[in-house]
């Protein structure tokens, strides 16, 4: 697999370790899982892939996931099972840095039903459901399933997708997951009503996909950059259209598998300066990250979009990612 | 309520309490399918569907005209890998090689079945785990796991 010279002219100045980069490229990553707490724990699932003789890794930003040094997971008990669910590293990283918002809105919920059980406050009006949020593009769930894993089961996520034949697959993951508390919709974005607004919402865009070169070498083949900016085009519609259907105090995350700044720290600060949205800084204890790059192409951006992250696929063994968190005032 | 029905049938033959549901609400279709999902719904009007399907009502006919029957609703694997763990009675426990036959969708033949368990659906076990739906006649344990569920196991 040869990367392209223009590849390599973009990203290479970026990068703290190029040659490490490059060659992780051409490599692929371990085979890594999530433990599904809907219907197990992290310690259990370890406790019987050792009893197989698997050697996993946990990793420390996130117990439940983990690393097989053998690539036979899928024919064990517990994928079978729904006791995991296999998912790449960096895709476990939306929800997980929508954990604190997503228990807020858990414990808010158990607070307004223990006054709801209490007579003088049984005519005040609450829905006492839990948090509402939007996965925005959300076929075929590996996000979805693992929201509800962090919800609970509580509250109500609406999974949308644009590609009913996707939605199969969502559906499919779901029910395997034992995930109980989705509605699921078939919109295009950029029309989804505008009746039904949402505490938080995760944008994982649809994109270039460059990051996920070390399973998928084909995307190089496809690779152009009339493509990066075709979809960072559709991204700036999809970015505002996600911010105007959270409510004020909500918390709206935009993450890409795509290295392009065009798809990235661009649409960021696109959203920054057509909108009130704050960012805010994402933080993930234990995993290698880089700061949002601060300009590209001779534009700088706003100097918060820094506080985005960037994932380097030699950063952590995994694929390449980008994150970032807003809030809507 | 109609739709709790479904949980009497959940109760009374695999003694699954019916308190254990109450955080989720019932759905069902036209297709005899009965749905759990969330208590109360966002962009309902548009949902093109909601939570996880828990039973189907065999033999045509809505759900809800139909008198929960042992032979005509169909529990399902889905529903009974979650809330299996509940179950009192109506299980079979199967061993390792009878997993493996099972978990690749193949019928399963039981050399005993314990006294007390009705046939029809019923739940199927391995170790402490609930597998999924089977369908017992006499000493036949017929697969009944969806297509897309079944796969070769090697480590269980």
């Amino acid at each position: 697999m040869e990367i392209p010279q223009k590849f390599k002219e973009r990203y290479v100045p970026l990068v703290d370790n190029p040659e490490a980069f490059l060659s992780s490229l051409l490599t692929r990553a371990p085979k890594s899982f999530r433990a599904n707490t809907l219907k197990s724990s992290a310690s259990d699932v370890r406790k019987r892939f050792e009893s197989y003789g698997f050697r996993l890794r946990q990793m420390e930003w996130y117990p439940d996931a983990f690393v097989s040094d053998n690539p036979s997971v899928g024919t064990t008990l517990e994928h079978f099972l729904g006791h995991i669910y296999m998912q790449e590293l960096t895709s476990m990283l939306p929800p997980l840095v929508l954990r604190a918002e997503l228990e807020h809105g858990l414990k808010s919920a158990v607070m307004e039903r223990r006054c709801q059980e209490t007579p003088s406050s049984r005519t005040s009006p609450s829905n006492g459901n839990g948090i509402i949020m939007l996965d925005a593009c959300a076929a075929p769930g590996s996000k979805t399933t693992q929201l509800a894993a962090l919800m609970h089961n509580r509250g109500c996520i609406v999974a949308n997708d644009l590609d009913y034949e996707r939605i199969k697959a969502l559906k499919f993951n779901m029910e395997k997951t034992g995930t109980l508390n989705v509605v699921i919709t078939n919109q295009d974005l950029c029309s989804f009503p505008m009746k039904q607004r949402f505490d938080a919402i995760l944008l994982d865009a649809p994109c270039s996909s460059e990051g996920t070169i070390r399973k998928k070498p084909e995307v190089l083949f496809h690779w152009s950059e009339k493509d990066i900016r075709s979809k960072s085009g559709l991204q700036k519609k999809l970015i505002l259209k996600a911010f105007e259907l959270l409510v004020p105090g909500g918390t709206l995350v935009y993450s890409t598998c795509t290295f392009a700044p065009e798809e990235n720290e661009e649409v960021v600060d696109f959203l920054l300066s057509q909108t009130s949205a704050k960012i805010q800084k994402v933080d993930i204890p234990g995993l290698k990250t880089s700061p949002g790059i601060p300009e590209w192409n001779g534009k700088a951006f706003r100097p918060e979009v820094k506080k985005s992250v960037r994932i380097w696929s030699h950063q952590n063994d995994t694929d390449g990612f980008f994150l970032a968190k807003m809030v809507k005032p | 309520m109609k739709e709790e029905s479904i949980l009497e049938y959940f109760e009374n033959r695999f003694g699954i309490p019916k308190g254990i549901f109450s955080d989720f609400r019932l759905y069902s279709d036209q297709k005899g399918r009965v749905l759990l999902g969330p208590k109360n719904l966002a962009s309902q009007d548009i949902a093109v569907s909601v939570g996880m399907q828990v039973a189907k009502v065999m033999n045509g006919g809505g759900w809800k005209s139909a008198e929960p029957s042992f032979k005509r609703v169909k529990p399902s694997t889905n529903f009974l890998q979650i809330f299996g763990k509940h179950a009192k009675k109506n299980f079979i426990s199967i061993n390792k090689e009878q997993a493996k036959a099972y978990i690749k969708g193949e019928d399963v033949i039981l050399h005993t079945v314990p006294a007390g368990i009705d046939e029809g659906y019923i739940l199927v076990k391995y170790l402490d785990y609930p597998l999924g739906c089977g369908f017992l006649k006499q000493k036949e344990l017929r697969n009944v796991l969806p297509k897309a569920r079944r796969m070769k196991a090697e480590f269980l």
